[in-house]
């Protein structure tokens, strides 16, 4: 479907359509509410839709993101731990390797 | 959901059934009890095609070095006692590996009994042991 009137901008913003691009824009609004989350929610999760910049914590990334997707059920979002973040091993993500 | 000690490297694993956007699909895998794996579940690439599994967010982990490296949550479903639990499965992006690995979070409402001397890993619903204790 071609657009009537080209010249006219779009009202809503555009989704990021990369990954990366959601992680930046992320960490980006991650990083204004530093002082707000943390020491305080440390250990706690955080899903951020990044179009509206809204939040959602929660005690585990499960709860976190339940709550999320009942009002973006279809957006993908970003997710971090508040506080220090994840690690990453040679096994997997979001893992600290014990039985080697 | 049964747990087991795998003879072949000695490891705790559970056996659990899996699902994503497949109608009706279910899958039966054998994934790593890690008490180190702060998530519920990392599934490798290979489960999440099969099973249809729909990306659900994204995030970043930290290697050892201090690099930042993308992370990719999906959306998968666990059977846990029989219960359906929707969960996020992080992406084990590594196509050399092959098996799953399940961490504390899947596992929140229970208690895991390790037995290493006599190779045995079982769970019991924590409020059932809590009925017991009163």
């Amino acid at each position: 479907m071609t657009n009537p009137n080209p010249e006219e901008k779009p009202t809503q913003p555009k989704p990021p359509t990369n990954i990366q691009e959601i992680i930046d824009k992320g960490n980006k609004i991650y990083d204004g509410l530093k002082n707000a989350l943390e020491p305080i929610q440390n250990g706690k999760y955080i899903v951020i839709e990044v179009n509206s910049g809204k939040q959602f914590i929660g005690n585990t990334t499960d709860e976190a993101i339940a709550s999320a997707k009942k009002e973006f059920p279809t957006q993908i979002m970003f997710i971090r731990r508040i506080g220090q973040g994840d690690k990453a091993s040679r096994y997997s993500l979001n893992f600290n390797p014990c039985y080697q | 959901m049964i747990g087991i000690f795998d003879a072949r490297d000695g490891s705790p694993k559970v056996v659990i059934e899996i699902s994503g956007s497949k109608e009706g699909y279910k899958k039966q895998i054998t994934a790593l009890f890690d008490t180190g794996h702060s998530g519920s579940l990392s599934l490798p690439i290979l489960d999440l095609i099969d099973i249809g599994a729909q990306l659900s967010s994204v995030g970043e982990a930290e290697l050892a070095n201090g690099y930042p490296i993308p992370v990719l949550y999906f959306s998968v479903k666990v059977i846990v006692d029989g219960v359906e639990k929707q969960v996020l499965a992080s992406m084990i992006d590594n196509p050399k590996s092959t098996e799953a690995i399940c961490g504390v979070e899947l596992f929140s409402s229970h208690i895991a009994l390790v037995n290493f001397k006599k190779q045995e890993l079982k769970f019991v619903k924590a409020e059932e042991v809590e009925e017991k204790k009163e």
